[in-house]
Formats: C-alpha cells, sequence, structure tokens
C-alpha cells in the first residue's frame, strides 16, 4: 500500500472503463490497489452480463463489444459512447481498454477531460491498435512490457497488473 | 473435470472442436466448456455460452485441468488459482482475432513456465496428457506500483 496516498480533490468525477475479458481483470487489479481513488466513479464496459461486476464501482453504461474488423458493430459502440460521455462529462477516465474505451477516451478528450489508457499487458509486442491512436492525445499512456515504453515516446512503464 | 474457455468477447470453434475430439477419446473425463455463440455445439463436453463472473471463478476453481484461448482473462484466472493451463492461441489468419497478439503473449507466458501452448489444434489432445502433471510457475505482479503513479496523477487533476 501507497503509505502517503495523494490528495485526490473529492469532487473529481472518475470514469472507470474495460472491455470484457482481460481487459476487465486488469481494471480490477488497478482498482483493488486505489483505495485513495475518488468515491464519484462511473463505470463502462463492453457486455451485459458485466454489468453486476461494474456496478460494484458506480452507475454502469454498456457500449457493446466490437473491434475493427466489425464496422456496423463499432458504429452503435461509437453512438453510446458519445451518448455516455456527453450525459456524465467525465473529469478524467483511467481504462485498460480495448477499441470501445478508445472511443469513450476520444470523446472525454472532446469534452476536456483526462485521459489515462494503461495498454493491455496482453499487448507483449508492441502497443495495441487503440492503444497507439489513444497515446497522441491522452495525458497518461502505460504499458505493462518495459520494451514497448522504451520505443514510444510518453509511454510510461509502471509494472504489470496481470 | 477440465474447464474449457473461449472467453466472454468472441466464439472460437477450433478450440471447441479440438477439446470436443479429445473429449470423445475420454469418456471418462468430466468437462465443462463455456463456448460463446459459436456456430459448433460441442456433443462430448456439458457447455455453456457465456458465464458471469461468479460461475466462472467457480469453474476455474473447480477444474483440476483448464484449456483456454490465449486471453488474459483466462491466463491470470488460471493462474490466480495455480491451475495447469493449455493455451491454444487465437489467430488472425483464420479470422479469429484482428491480429496475432495472442500467439506472442501466449510465448511469453509459456516461455516463464506459467503454462503450456499447443500451436496447432491438433496439438491439444497430447499436450493434455502432458497438462496432467504439469506445475505453473506462479507469476508475481505489482499492480500498487501503478495504482500509485495514476493516484499521483489523479491529484494533479
Amino acid at each position: 500500500m501507497n503509505r502517503n496516498p495523494p490528495q485526490v480533490r473529492p469532487d473529481l468525477k472518475v470514469c472507470v472503463g474495460a472491455s470484457a475479458g482481460g481487459h476487465t481483470t486488469e481494471l480490477f487489479a488497478l482498482l483493488a490497489h486505489s483505495s485513495w481513488w475518488p468515491r464519484e466513479v462511473v463505470a463502462v464496459t463492453t457486455l451485459e452480463i458485466l454489468r453486476p461486476q461494474f456496478e460494484q464501482l458506480g452507475p454502469t453504461t454498456v457500449t457493446g463489444e466490437c473491434d475493427r474488423h466489425r464496422p456496423w458493430a463499432a458504429v452503435l459502440v461509437l453512438i453510446r459512447a458519445w451518448k455516455f460521455v456527453r450525459r456524465e462529462r467525465p473529469d478524467v477516465i483511467v481504462t485498460t481498454g480495448s477499441l470501445p474505451l478508445a472511443m469513450v477516451c476520444a470523446f472525454v478528450k472532446l469534452f476536456r477531460g483526462r485521459v489515462v489508457w494503461v495498454d493491455s499487458v496482453a499487448q507483449s509486442d508492441d502497443l495495441s491498435m487503440s492503444g497507439r491512436v489513444v497515446r497522441t492525445f491522452a495525458d497518461r499512456t502505460y504499458s505493462q512490457w518495459p520494451s514497448i515504453a522504451a520505443r514510444h515516446a510518453g509511454v510510461i512503464y509502471a509494472g504489470e497488473l496481470l | 473435470m477440465i474447464f474449457v474457455t473461449v472467453g466472454s468477447a468472441y466464439p472460437f470453434d477450433r478450440l471447441v472442436r479440438a477439446c470436443d475430439a479429445v473429449a470423445a477419446a475420454h469418456p471418462e473425463q468430466r468437462w465443462l466448456a463455456q463456448i460463446h455463440e459459436g456456430t459448433y455445439d460441442p456433443t462430448h463436453m456439458r457447455f455453456e455460452r457465456l458465464m458471469d463472473k461468479q460461475a466462472f471463478d467457480a469453474a476455474m476453481a473447480e477444474a483440476e485441468m483448464i484449456i483456454g484461448h490465449g486471453g488474459m482473462g483466462t491466463i491470470s484466472g488460471a493462474l490466480a488459482v495455480g491451475k495447469p493451463l493449455l493455451v491454444l492461441a487465437r489467430r488472425k489468419r483464420f479470422g479469429e482475432s484482428v491480429n496475432d497478439h495472442q500467439v506472442s503473449c501466449a510465448e511469453r507466458f509459456r516461455a516463464a513456465g506459467h503454462l503450456l501452448v499447443a500451436d496447432d489444434a491438433d496439438d491439444v489432445g497430447p499436450l493434455v496428457e502432458r497438462l496432467r502433471s504439469f506445475v505453473p510457475r506462479p507469476r508475481r505482479v505489482d499492480a500498487a506500483r501503478l495504482g500509485s503513479d495514476i493516484g499521483a496523477f489523479l491529484a494533479t487533476c
């Protein structure tokens, strides 16, 4: 545990989000070590089956799943991501990916929020495609592999989640 | 019980077919497969399409061995309960993933002694026998470091 937890302003509205699968496991591993984070949290994920798990964190929005080979699904996710961000207007988003969350990140940035992107440990050769795009506007981009962080300026390695 | 899982996001028929063939040859073994919305329904394994976290964790805890796709939910789940895991990675050339990240990630975890890898669907059967005696090396991570780094950033927001 961190002995001197940083002081986060209590009214900071934080959005946390992750796609199904390992991304979700990573987010919960991160939050398990983040007890000093502000209490006003909204959550976003991609599948209904995950809703009960995310509702433990805060009010949860489900966007649906997509990847870059499913353009029609992606359009639906994009619309849901837009509605979510316009409604909630978080001050900052913390996410472990993937593409649906990259869309949410883009809209958070559009509304002048901050973006923290943690690329999945599953991406062991290079940043994910989403990570490469989000990195261009994110306030913090992390990789869980030191070799990847070393290759990309501004990408931080600070250990692994899984 | 051998627990087969394709993860929660997409189907993975190649893995389900391979395991069903092994299950057909091992009727004495109990099987449970989580197969998502695949087009192939196994006939030698009990199966579910999707499992919530509770059901998934229960299956992981009950299984003596796990066979899965190369997703991190599956890999970290198996490592968390210290169970032997055999991975068949999703491949781009079969349209199972947008790229081959599961292949390289599974290889890194195999090299570290955390799991076994089947390079091909035909390798699943022979490797199940090796899996029986495989003891995974525990993985040590420090999620608190990333947690406090992000916490420090949030303090500046």
